[in-house]
């Protein structure tokens, strides 16, 4: 009797001592992984936003550097958008071409439902056409 | 089940409650909204009554009140399978996709959540793939995917796949979901995954799936894909208007914004 409470009491302090050290490896780790967490938890259209704002950000500063000559840089911003549109409508292209289909399956499709409709009116279900 | 010691601590990480939990046969509870689907519905039971014969699972059928007498045949279908197995929670009239769900739930009783089409769409035979997956990956959603090579579609024509591709790309431009299939309504949730999604999803129609997947992609839950095929409409038909392009890009905006 008194053994069994011992064993109780050490397996109560050996709990004990590893959450007490789980918490302070949170506290340690929680700094570094909130900006991770900020991140991760922004909203999408800021995530975007954010996107845009860099984007912006070397846009202004080629204009300002005049690394390339001036009347390109102005017309950079319309270069991006005709090229984003046109790498969307490949995409659609492409998954027109390459669009799975599965003609078979409708044959097994036709398959399954003759079975089911024997199974079913032997039991007694109405499966009478719509 | 093989009883286990008193003293165990959380270095383990597991307690004796998650270990039984682990080892009890996990339940699927299956939402199926209907409406006038008096033939299919038959049909989609015995299909998941063939295909699910090594599981534990409930058929929950979400009907709003279809005039063509599809609760008399879902009745017929209780005497065959069992009141246990076949739940009919019936409701007066079309009152929409999202709230139909949110009303099967409250009469689950699975682990859980699986929601399929009644019109044959979706064939049950992918449903043990489902599972397997949740089990293999331990995923807290897995979603079926029908623009994946080992999927696919029959019965649209040109215009439709073309309409539904360019609503992919936009929506994949857009939102970077992390999923192919945006709009499938063929899927397994976990399900405490499910009622924390659906209570911060206001959507309707097609759109609700969309902004489902979309916010478990933003709450970081785990999801994964299996193929599916996807044979459109047997019995009956379906439209893609005007309406539904405009519904659609206002979906995008909205979840654009608001995810």
């Amino acid at each position: 009797m008194v053994e069994k409470r011992r064993i109780e009491r050490r397996g109560e302090d050996r709990r004990r001592k590893v959450s007490v050290d789980v918490n302070r490896r949170c506290k340690k780790d929680r700094s570094n992984s909130l900006q991770v967490i900020v991140v991760l938890t922004m909203k999408h259209i800021l995530k975007i936003m954010a996107l845009v704002v860099v984007v912006a950000g070397l846009w202004i500063g080629l204009l300002q550097t005049s690394v390339v000559p001036r009347s390109y840089t102005w017309l950079l911003p319309v270069y991006l958008i005709i090229s984003l549109g046109c790498y969307g409508l490949l995409m659609v292209g492409i998954g027109l071409i390459l669009f799975p289909t599965c003609p078979q399956e409708a044959v097994l499709l036709q398959k399954d439902i003759v079975e089911a409709k024997e199974f079913l009116t032997s039991r007694g279900v109405d499966v009478g056409s719509d | 089940m093989a009883k286990l010691e008193e003293i165990e601590t959380e270095e383990h990480g597991e307690t004796t409650m998650s270990i039984k939990m682990r080892r009890k046969k996990k339940k699927y509870s299956i939402i199926i909204p209907t409406y006038n689907e008096r033939l299919n519905i038959a049909l989609v039971i015995y299909l998941v009554f063939k295909h699910l014969q090594d599981f534990e699972f409930e058929v929950i059928i979400v009907d709003d009140g279809s005039p063509d007498g599809t609760q008399d045949v879902i009745k017929q279908l209780q005497n065959v399978y069992g009141e246990d197995r076949v739940l009919l929670r019936a409701r007066p009239k079309k009152l929409g996709l999202g709230t139909a769900y949110y009303h099967g739930i409250k009469h689950a009783s699975g682990d859980f959540i699986i929601i399929m089409d009644a019109d044959l769409s979706h064939h049950p035979k992918y449903l043990p793939s489902f599972i397997r997956k949740q089990m293999e990956t331990g995923a807290s959603i897995v979603t079926g995917t029908r623009y994946v090579r080992n999927g696919g579609v029959h019965g649209w024509n040109l215009i439709r796949k073309l309409t539904s591709r360019g609503a992919n790309v936009l929506a994949q431009t857009l939102l970077w979901p992390g999923v192919s299939d945006l709009t499938g309504s063929f899927r397994l949730y976990e399900r405490k995954a499910f009622e924390d999604i659906i209570s911060s999803v206001v959507s309707k129609g097609y759109v609700f799936q969309m902004e489902m997947i979309v916010r478990a992609s933003r709450k970081g839950y785990h999801i994964e894909e299996v193929p599916i095929t996807f044979v459109d409409r047997v019995y009956g038909s379906s439209k893609l208007g005007g309406s539904e392009i405009l519904e659609y890009l206002e979906g995008l905006v909205y979840l654009l914004i608001t995810t």
